[in-house]
């Protein structure tokens, strides 16, 4: 009974272990296991390993651009979340944000502070200080980030531009 | 943002490089694993190539808007462009102001805003800028690894 108890919750989770292998491992290695799986299944098939080559690599390519997309959508869905609260804060002040994706895996929330406004004749941006809240009770724990957010005309977006090329270039 | 090279364009140019190898090497030897060695070395060093190519050309924009910005004064305006000589990237342009100097006796940095036009919008972004001798160099780090590592 007590195995069965402790086992429930781990059947449950079945059906989402993709989505956490994608949360917990990142998506690249996801994808390249996929691919080789694909690719090892036709060339078992087809008997030819160039054939099998080319639909791993393909498969590959179909399954980095859907995640990379997926991925992307959500990142920019949670910039635009926090980017969004700002639009009438002042200097000082602090409120909560949130992200709830349909999906339900990498919501988050935490509060954003705006620290600074800056007015330049290009557009008008505000620098600002958020929290990421992730476990609960002792467990709590609360990062901190700064970033940057401009009015385009319409909304405030995400600012912060990508890093200088000779940080990143090998990172990538 | 800057837009960049698609998974496709990734894929497609080391995939034809590994299927293009493990092709040529299929003809010299029959063993199926050695082929498919060859194959998937040779697409590991395009899609090295390509990404070399690609940074060479993001950071030639990169540049751009710092060499751009770091002639202006704070509050000043001024145009950039960039236009490639290999069409990984979109040529783009846009606006570019100072927001603000930083730094102390022997640093100099700015803050700079800038904009990416296109026909329907136009869309903001900031950076900071650094001065290494008479050249003035993108100087944004790279953002936290934890907030990061699934994006890259």
């Amino acid at each position: 009974m007590g195995r069965l108890a402790v086992r429930a919750p781990g059947r449950a989770l079945l059906p989402l272990l993709p989505f956490m292998l994608i949360a917990l491992c990142g998506c690249r290695l996801v994808n390249e296991l996929a691919g080789a799986a694909a690719g090892g299944a036709t060339a078992a098939a087809s008997a030819n390993p160039l054939v099998g080559v080319a639909v791993g690599v393909a498969v590959n390519s179909a399954l980095d651009a859907t995640t990379d997309y997926i991925v992307r959508r959500r990142q920019q869905a949670e910039q635009d979340a926090i980017a969004g609260e700002v639009a009438s804060m002042a200097i000082g002040d602090r409120r909560p944000w949130e992200i709830r994706h349909d999906i339900p895996i990498g919501n988050e929330h935490g509060e954003v502070q705006v620290t600074r406004v800056i007015t330049t004749p290009l557009a008008s941006c505000k620098e600002l200080l958020f929290s990421v809240v992730s476990g609960n009770g002792e467990d709590l724990k609360r990062a901190w980030y700064t970033t940057q957010a401009c009015h385009d005309g319409q909304r405030w977006k995400w600012a912060l531009a990508e890093p200088a090329v000779e940080r990143w270039g090998s990172l990538q | 943002m800057l837009s960049g090279c698609t998974s496709i364009l990734t894929e497609s140019t080391s995939a034809g490089a590994g299927v293009a190898a493990a092709g040529i090497s299929r003809a010299v030897t029959k063993d199926p694993a050695v082929v498919t060695g060859i194959g998937l070395a040779a697409q590991a060093v395009a899609r090295a190539g390509l990404q070399y190519t690609e940074r060479k050309v993001h950071q030639s924009e990169q540049d751009t808007i710092a060499a751009v910005a770091g002639a202006l004064p704070v509050g000043g305006v001024a145009k950039w462009r960039i236009v490639h000589d290999i069409p990984i990237e979109a040529n783009e342009h846009g606006d570019v102001t100072v927001s603000r100097t930083l730094g102390g006796a022997d640093i100099t940095c700015k803050e700079i805003v800038f904009s990416v036009d296109d026909d329907k919008e136009r869309a903001f972004y900031m950076a900071t800028i650094c001065r290494d001798g008479a050249i003035w160099k993108w100087a944004t780090a790279e953002p936290a690894t934890e907030r990061w590592g699934v994006l890259q």
